[in-house]
């Protein structure tokens, strides 16, 4: 099994559940979280439904693609379902059952996890899944996004598409994982990570990105405050990435971080407020 | 009628809760609030209960037991109006009509009563008794919206808060299905097996319907069961292997509580991991993967671990596989790490120390390494060491803290000390810096030993009292149950140190105003770390000890080391039950009560009078009694005299002279009272 057959396969399930199945985002993220079709579908009373892959960017886990496991940006199947079906963790072990996951072949473990996004303003309570002592999903019930309650409460499930496909196919290191047949993660990465990690440990620029970080800080303020949510949003996903590429820099002490965390948290309010103000019931807004 | 008033009729009852995955940590106390609060209710109730138990599993919480088939009867008394007013001329009056009115009785029904020197009619009424069919959903439900939550969700579109959403539940009175309401979901005759095996709904009909349906689930109820399923299969993996499981108490509570129905498994790593330290081993299996490791008759880990899958289901070979493949990653990553921090020595990470920090508002771990060098700097004299040890000290105060920026601990933070003393241990440092470096996280938790050696305890002492001193005068208060920066265990580190070992021979407050002084700390921080650290100390001996605060409060309170504390407080113990005690206590609750805050002081008081004398004579007979006895035997001669100079002089003279005389009389006496526990406070 490759890769892509794992996404088709979720995509297919997902879509059977009744998801729409939507694009990545094309801004730097650090999770799928991130994108606005989880962002702002978690926020509201409207029922949303959507299913996405999202590359997701981790400066600090760069590993100059010498780790077997840890590299800048990896994969993530990203579901939200909201309201939560009561069923939810049934639908959950089934899309893992159409990946080829027999639950009866396997261990399949809830194991306790609270989550957190402080630069979201973003927390739930929920799991992580193991397989066989493997972390590979991430389950959360929404509780706040963007510092409002959710209400009703959204599901979102994080499928590591990476470590399920090194699951699946026996692989001790991401690099041997087959994307299409014939076609390694090796071939396609290995020197996509070399550049992000010498790129961000190396060549960065702290000087620089602290002005990035202000600009696009002061923009994102801006913009939302003309209620002009989704691109005063994107300036905060960008805000957010430079902070992380500042963060693997080290360029950022212990005490500032908190400081940063906070400035990036009042943006996600701002926008999740001022979203939820301007709130129009028709779902399909929410992706444009 | 009245056989069945006297003797309750038992049934069985059973209560289940489907919730999905509930936290390991929390499921025994969820597990227990929810019983005692059905107990509360029954009592509430008026029904009697028997054998009341309750199980959980990580989907379902269970309380089952007998319970009494009606309310037990209960009389009332009702107050109505005052007699005078019940009646005119012999004939019931609107008052008297309306009061039997709204109880449903005749005028001729009513009884009086008597309260104070008033009389009223009253009525003597018997409550409804109710069955407990019509009682029991109710009980369940709020006894369940009671349950105490650390940290509570939302889930659908309503406001019900659990830990996990609720997903089933039913309620049994024998074979009777009675209606329940748990946040929302209405109960079903149905439960549900493991997720493995037996996923889908399972009917019931009755309480010996339930427990055949989990058998058939493959649901263990009872956690005690379930770990004695894991302890004898595990027992039996590891001697295959020549080993026995390393159990850990917190690691078998949590497995335990991750599993409906256990099935532990063996599986194996490469011998060429054990180059790192066991240690790091051990935690990575424990602590990532929830494993027990498996060590030989000398306590070696050897190259196996054991697991504990959820249900049966099919194929454990590849449950077992994927597991060694999980563990090798993370043993290659711990490799890596120890191979990498192996290349360092600690003292290359001491300059690192000025970046680290160690609380945003008390600076980074080098300006809290250069305040321990100072703070015993100015006291080394006080500490029973050798100049040597001295030396060592402050070379372990340089070091204690590097072992934060080795990979390891940065990986593992939960080995920060015991890494810093292997690799102090590997780099060939005196072994009182290695042993003072590996103890210095102790004592961490309420049934914790303190350091082993001299050097350890101040290390903890001083590092503990900067903390305290500097931080609850920075604001870093513990509140209720909040106390983020740990300052409670810190405050009961400080005071175990004191009274178990004899590094600090002194009362336990002059280390706190001599610490708090060179740290520049105000008379007011000085009092509240001190008090901090007395209210756990006392609390820690009441919940540890069972030594309850009346008694450890006047033992602590005496200006005398705390090391000693033991001793004062039998004698305490054994002095009270005397006949004699109430003599001494008398005195001293008089001399108290008539000098109030009066301080004794140096001078002696010019007295003359007899009675006086005899006072100034008694006390000096107490301030030389050699040991605890001969002090008790002159405190008594000394609370003779007291009586006899009370009944002989007035404290309060006219002339000023001569009060401030006796009160200062009074004042030195009582402080010869109070050389083994605090009177005051007995």
């Amino acid at each position: 099994m490759t890769l892509q057959d794992i996404v088709m396969a979720l995509k297919t399930y997902w879509k059977d559940q009744g998801c729409l199945i939507a694009e990545p985002y094309d801004i730097e993220v650090g999770a799928g979280t991130m994108s606005p079709s989880t962002f702002f579908g978690a926020l509201g009373p409207d029922p949303w439904k959507v299913a996405y892959v999202q590359p997701s960017r981790r400066p600090v886990d760069a590993r100059y693609g010498e780790n077997p496991n840890r590299v800048y940006q990896h994969h993530q199947f990203q579901v939200l379902l909201k309201p939560a079906p009561d069923d939810v963790v049934e639908q959950y072990l089934r899309s893992l059952e159409a990946i080829g996951l027999d639950r009866r072949e396997h261990d399949i473990r809830f194991v306790e996890d609270n989550w957190e996004a402080p630069s979201l303003g973003a927390w739930g309570l929920g799991w992580e899944v193991w397989l066989d002592g493997m972390e590979i999903s991430q389950f959360t019930y929404f509780q706040q996004m963007g510092g409002q309650e959710c209400r009703p409460v959204a599901a979102e499930l994080t499928y590591g598409l990476e470590r399920l496909a090194s699951y699946l196919v026996g692989a001790d290191e991401i690099w041997t994982i087959e994307w299409a047949p014939g076609v390694t993660y090796d071939q396609l990465f290995r020197r996509a990570e070399w550049e992000h990690a010498t790129y961000s440990f190396e060549q960065a620029s702290s000087d620089v990105l602290f002005q990035l970080f202000a600009l696009y800080e002061s923009e994102a303020k801006r913009l939302l405050s003309l209620d002009l949510i989704r691109p005063g949003y994107e300036y905060l996903l960008k805000a957010s990435h430079i902070f992380n590429t500042l963060d693997a820099l080290g360029a950022i002490s212990v005490t500032e971080r908190q400081a940063y965390l906070g400035r990036l948290r009042t943006l996600s309010r701002l926008a999740a407020t001022r979203y939820l103000d301007l709130r129009t019931p028709k779902k399909q807004e929410v992706l444009s | 009628m009245m056989l069945e008033d006297a003797l309750p009729l038992w049934r069985p009852f059973l209560v289940e809760v489907g919730v999905e995955e509930i936290p390991s940590q929390y499921i025994r106390d969820i597990t227990s609030a929810y019983r005692d609060l059905i107990m509360d209710e029954f009592a509430l109730m008026r029904l009697s209960s028997r054998d009341i138990a309750a199980y959980a599993t990580p989907r379902r919480l269970v309380v089952m037991g007998q319970v009494s088939s009606r309310q037990s009867p209960l009389q009332e008394t009702v107050r109505g109006p005052l007699m005078a007013n019940a009646y005119q001329n012999g004939v019931p009056t609107p008052a008297l009509l309306g009061f039997c009115r709204r109880l449903g009785i005749g005028p001729a029904e009513v009884q009086t009563m008597g309260e104070g020197d008033k009389t009223y009619v009253c009525a003597v009424i018997e409550k409804p008794i109710e069955a407990a069919e019509d009682l029991l959903p109710g009980i369940m439900e709020r006894a369940f919206a009671a349950i105490p939550l650390a940290r509570s969700m939302r889930w659908g579109d309503h406001d019900y808060r659990f830990i996990r959403p609720v997903r089933w539940c039913s309620l049994w009175l024998d074979d009777q299905a009675l209606p329940l309401s748990i946040t929302g979901v209405a109960s079903q005759p149905y439960t549900y097996g493991n997720r493995t095996d037996q996923p889908g709904a399972l009917e019931i009909r009755g309480i010996a319907s339930y427990e055949q349906a989990l058998a058939q689930g493959f649901v263990v109820l009872d956690p005690m069961r379930r770990q004695e399923a894991i302890v004898s299969e595990a027992d039996e993996l590891a001697a295959s292997v020549g080993g026995v499981p390393a159990y850990d108490e917190g690691l078998m509570e949590e497995v335990v509580n991750l599993v409906e129905w256990p099935t532990p498994f063996l599986g194996a790593f490469d011998a060429a991991f054990l180059e790192v330290p066991q240690e790091v081993l051990m935690t990575s299996m424990k602590v990532h993967q929830r494993y027990f490791p498996v060590i030989d008759g000398e306590g070696r880990l050897m190259p196996y671990f054991i697991g504990v899958r959820n249900g049966i289901g099919r194929s454990l070979e590849t449950v077992v596989h994927g597991n060694e493949k999980v563990l090798r990653a993370r043993l290659s990553d711990a490799l890596y790490f120890y191979r990498a921090d192996r290349r360092h020595r600690l003292e290359d990470y001491v300059e690192a120390l000025d970046r680290v920090v160690f609380h945003a508002k008390l600076g980074t771990y080098g300006d809290k390494i250069r305040r321990l060098h100072h703070i015993f700097q100015e006291t080394r004299d006080e500490w029973p060491l050798t100049t040597l040890e001295q030396d060592l000290f402050h070379r372990t105060l340089d070091l204690y803290k590097t072992d934060l920026l080795t990979q390891v601990v940065q990986e593992f933070p939960e080995l920060q000390g015991t890494m810093g003393g292997i690799y102090a241990e590997q780099e060939g440092l005196p072994t009182p810096i290695v042993q003072a470096i590996r103890d210095q996280y102790h004592p961490g938790y309420q049934g914790d030993i303190i350091p082993e050696t001299t050097l350890g305890r101040l290390l903890v002492l001083l590092d503990r009292l900067d903390t305290v001193l500097l931080g609850l005068s920075q604001g870093l208060k513990p509140t209720g149950s909040e106390d983020p920066f740990g300052m409670r265990r810190s405050a009961l580190a400080i005071g175990r140190i004191l009274m178990e070992s004899q590094v600090w021979e002194k009362p336990a407050r002059h280390l706190f105003d001599q610490v708090g002084h060179i740290l520049g700390v105000d008379e007011g921080g000085i009092q509240e770390a001190f008090e901090l650290t007395f209210g756990r100390v006392t609390r820690f001996l009441e919940s540890d000890r069972h030594i309850a605060a009346q008694w450890s409060t006047p033992v602590l309170q005496a200006a005398c080391p705390w090391h000693t504390f033991s001793d004062r407080l039998s004698l305490l113990e054994r002095l009270h039950q005397k006949p004699d005690w109430e003599l001494v206590a008398q005195a001293y609750k008089r001399i108290d009560r008539v000098i109030g805050d009066t301080r004794a002081t140096d001078s002696t008081p010019e007295v003359t009078l007899p009675a006086e004398l005899a006072v100034q004579a008694a006390v000096e007979q107490v301030r030389h009694a050699p040991t605890p006895d001969a002090w008790w035997n002159a405190v008594q001669t000394l609370s003779e005299a007291v009586r006899v100079f009370f009944d002989a002089v007035l404290v309060n003279d006219p002339d000023p002279q001569v009060q401030a005389a006796r009160k200062q009389l009074l004042a030195l006496a009582r402080t010869q009272y109070n050389r083994y526990f605090d009177m005051s406070q007995v």
